[in-house]
């Protein structure tokens, strides 16, 4: 029965993870850029959601009218002033460009709000519901819901919005998408701005499930990158499973073992690519061209991530037309 | 007034002089064509018209109103709009998407069911395929989605930049008779550049040729004789 | 320069009578313990600056992960002096091995990828070796080891030591970049492809660079640590390290061995100067290196020749 306990809560906490890959999801699918700054993100959103409680004293939940909104500007203005001009010149100067900006924020995090642990509590932190006789944390299903109706809203955003289809135009064929009418430097900046947004929504998440200091970013990021990692071409199913399969490593690896698990796991996925072995599997097995399955398994995505080879040929391209 | 003009164009590719010398003119309601061989710099005219390129020296002028410096996607909402080589449609997007993206512009926005009526009566084939993956279709519904999403921004000139390429005869004719509806109907001025000399001329008022750069001949189908339409487009 | 030789003759004078100036400076103790230290640290971080800028700045490889190394070799110390008792120096042989032999294992993982990924994992690596040492008991988990020695070295010594491992990484620079080896390593980094077309094996190069940085950036480690004394997962294997290796090459110039001797300088002197100011020195530092890489990528060194 434990056991059960344990695995059903590591499920419920998928949807928390899933959020958290959510944006860099977004930034590396479609604006082809890795945000290192998207753990610091993540930390600003918690301490919005806990500066509004504090200050307004609204439920944390609804914190979220606000934060969201500052976090879309804060990504947006970053990405519009600073790395939309690095990316011009290359992906690695804006790689180093996000790297910056992520050590400016940590340390004005700490700054402003000090080495402190920080934790969101509410009057319904602690309560467990029981469900055919497990104990259930009600905020773990509450948060399941939160991140449930987040990637649901950003699916919608994506396919029923000019602006989402203009997103996705922009990350198939930027020439094309200028040509048809659409600013590829505000996209792109827009779609960072959603990214960041989706960022305060893991915050807050973050914030009422566990504690966190102004350091806790750089950790932020690599679950996310190990959650967009295992999700892989990035659909929606994908990124749940992703979220899923980490919250049930770290609930068998324990605290610090888990961590380790996942950290092996990305080193791995990451210099060994299993993900292409399979998809040229797949390909085989049907016999069609790579690109039809690829897009075959990211039609019904929200964002369409891109196999690292396609990718990287794709840099490659583009640096060479510079 | 003249739709569009460009004006003693000049343009490179880093140190390769890509355009020499070109002005073309289309005038309202017109349809003009240019013509050359590969390499000619008919491409880099196109895009230079649509903002892809900047010159190194000439105008482009749209309905009176300079746009040389303009970004292609205010180009798009002023008016002009073009295909260009081989399509480039959205891969990844359903076909319909393709076509909703075209109307990304507020000006176009407010039209576009209007928008998408009418380019699903011109072509009704796409209209089957409204939820098919742009990447899977044919070449043609291709170049086909590739036009329509032009028309979505509700343009007043299009430039249409080798639109047979790779393209099975049947299915151009089809497209080039789709072109002409659009020509007299809506009154839409339309630039086809074109490899094949006959057809160019066959289906348009106006016909340029160019050659190495620069614009080597131009005149009315009839004026044109096919000795010197053939000596200008080789250079002989 | 090379059908010039008189100039270049003259000029390898100067360098190593301005080396022995330095190092006559450190022997006699003459300039006084406070310039020593900086001294010190220059020549540290002008250490792990050459080899990161030649990781990123000539053969493509950004890693964000070098902080591997100096917590490698900071606990080998600790360990070899503390739970061994061996003298220092055998400890920093040791965590010259240990840093070896990691990025020889580490290599065959890492030359499979590049770009952003190389950049990501090689964090993830630094990342995940400060979590294990954070839970393993053999190093005292969190709470740290420290280095003993007798006697403990004093900064005439360190600074000594630390200005041969200066010299020796910027001749290792300098004559790596002149020989066939160097060359294919820029050849593989303007085009990775038509480099191996040419006959340059890009694995056997990139390895080859990699271990070179690795072995510099851990000696430099070594002695970081043996002048602080006490060595915690969080100082070890600190993402710090590579900010400040970032910044260094970032603004003294990128893919020039003139660079990260002027930016090493301007990074002491300059985190000197924050010192007054707590908690606001990376603030500082990060945003100067974003305004560089915006609007001056070339890096002072070349803005300095753009000028002139």
């Amino acid at each position: 029965m434990y056991v059960l306990q344990v695995i059903i809560n590591g499920i419920l906490l998928g949807g928390v993870y899933a959020v958290l890959g959510l944006g860099m999801s977004l930034s590396l699918g479609i604006v082809k850029l890795t945000n290192l700054a998207h753990g610091e993100y993540i930390i600003l959103g918690a301490y919005a959601s806990m500066l509004l409680q504090a200050w307004l004293g609204i439920d944390p939940f609804l914190s979220l009218v606000i934060s969201v909104p500052f976090l879309f500007f804060a990504g947006y203005l970053i990405q519009i002033f600073l790395v939309n001009r690095a990316m011009m010149s290359g992906s690695e100067p804006a790689l180093l460009v996000t790297f910056g900006i992520s050590v400016i924020l940590k340390d004005a995090m700490l700054l402003v709000f000090g080495a402190d642990a920080r934790h969101i509590a509410t009057d319904y932190s602690n309560i467990t519901v029981d469900i055919a006789g497990l104990s259930i944390p009600l905020l773990n299903i509450l948060l399941l819901l939160l991140s449930g109706v987040a990637i649901l809203l950003l699916h919608l955003f994506m396919h029923k919005t000019y602006t989402g289809r203009a997103i996705r135009a922009v990350s198939d064929d930027r020439e094309a998408a200028s040509l048809s009418g659409i600013s590829v430097g505000h996209t792109l900046a827009v779609a960072c701005g959603i990214a960041a947004a989706t960022a305060a929504v893991a915050g807050l998440c973050v914030g009422m499930k566990w504690t966190w200091y102004p350091s806790s970013g750089g950790h932020y990021l690599l679950i996310a990158f190990v959650i967009v990692v295992i999700g892989g071409l990035g659909n929606v199913a994908g990124t749940f499973i992703a979220g899923i399969v980490f919250g049930l490593m770290q609930v068998i690896g324990g605290a610090s073992y888990g961590l380790l698990i996942s950290y092996i796991f990305l080193i791995v996925i990451l210099t060994l690519h299993p993900h292409e072995a399979l998809i040229r599997f797949l390909d085989r097995m049907k016999s069609t061209d790579r690109q039809k399955t690829a897009n075959g398994l990211s039609g019904s995505g929200f964002v369409t991530v891109k196999t690292q080879t396609e990718f990287k040929s794709e840099q490659k391209e583009s640096s060479d037309a510079t | 007034m003249d739709s569009l003009r460009i004006e003693n164009i000049k343009a490179e590719y880093g140190d390769f002089p890509a355009v020499a010398d070109a002005s073309i003119t289309i005038p309202q309601g017109g349809m003009v064509s240019v013509i050359g061989t590969n390499g000619s710099g008919k491409t880099t005219l196109m895009n230079v018209a649509a903002g892809l390129i900047r010159p190194s020296s000439g105008k482009v002028m749209l309905g009176g109103i300079d746009i040389t410096d303009m970004e292609p996607e205010k180009r798009v909402s002023a008016g002009l709009s073009l295909v260009p080589q081989g399509g480039h449609c959205f891969a990844r997007m359903s076909v319909e998407d393709n076509l909703m993206t075209g109307s990304y512009d507020k000006r176009a926005r407010a039209k576009s069911k209007d928008l998408l009526e009418k380019v699903y009566t011109l072509f009704p084939s796409l209209k089957d395929k409204r939820s098919q993956m742009a990447g899977t279709l044919s070449g043609g519904e291709r170049q086909m989605t590739a036009i329509s999403r032009a028309l979505m921004s509700d343009p007043s000139v299009i430039l249409f930049d080798e639109l047979s390429l790779g393209l099975a005869p049947l299915v151009v004719k089809n497209i080039y008779e789709r072109l002409k509806e659009l020509n007299a109907k809506e009154k839409v001025s339309i630039l086809l550049v074109e490899q094949d000399t006959r057809r160019a001329m066959r289906m348009t008022g106006y016909t340029y040729i160019m050659l190495k750069g620069k614009i080597v001949l131009e005149g009315k189908p009839e004026e044109l004789s096919e000795d010197k339409v053939k000596a200008a487009y080789f250079g002989l | 320069m090379r059908h010039n030789p008189a100039p270049v003759k003259k000029r390898a004078v100067l360098y190593i009578v301005l080396f022995l100036v330095l190092l006559l400076a450190g022997i006699t103790g003459f300039p006084g313990n406070n310039i020593l230290r900086y001294g010190f640290r220059i020549f540290l971080y002008i250490t792990i600056g050459e080899m990161w800028n030649l990781l990123s700045g000539y053969a493509g490889m950004t890693s964000l992960g070098q902080q591997a190394f100096i917590g490698l070799s900071g606990y080998s110390l600790a360990l070899a002096t503390t739970k061994y008792g061996l003298p220092f120096p055998l400890g920093f042989v040791s965590g010259l091995i240990i840093s070896f032999a990691f990025a020889f294992v580490l290599s065959f993982l890492l030359l499979r990828i590049d770009g952003m990924y190389f950049a990501i994992t090689t964090w993830v690596v630094a990342e995940a070796l400060g979590t294990l040492f954070m839970s393993m008991t053999y190093v005292n988990r969190g709470a740290g080891m420290t280095i003993t020695a007798t006697p403990y070295p004093k900064i005439g010594v360190l600074y000594v030591m630390a200005l041969i491992l200066c010299a020796l990484s910027l001749v290792t620079v300098v004559e790596l970049l002149k020989s066939k080896l160097g060359l294919a390593v820029i050849a593989m980094k303007d085009d990775k492809q038509a480099a191996e077309a040419t006959g340059v094996n890009v694995k056997r190069c990139r390895r080859i660079v990699y271990l070179i940085a690795a072995g510099f950036t851990a000696l430099a480690g070594s002695l970081f640590f043996l002048n602080k004394g006490t060595i915690y997962p969080e100082s070890g294997f600190d993402i710090g390290w590579t900010i400040s290796m970032v910044f260094i090459v970032i603004i003294g110039g990128s893919g020039t061995v003139a660079g990260p001797i002027a930016g090493s300088v301007i990074y002491v002197l300059l985190s000197e100067f924050l010192a007054h100011y707590p908690g606001w020195s990376n603030i500082i530092l990060g945003a100067l290196a974003i305004l560089m890489i915006l609007f001056c990528p070339q890096g002072i060194v070349r803005l300095r020749r753009r000028i002139s």
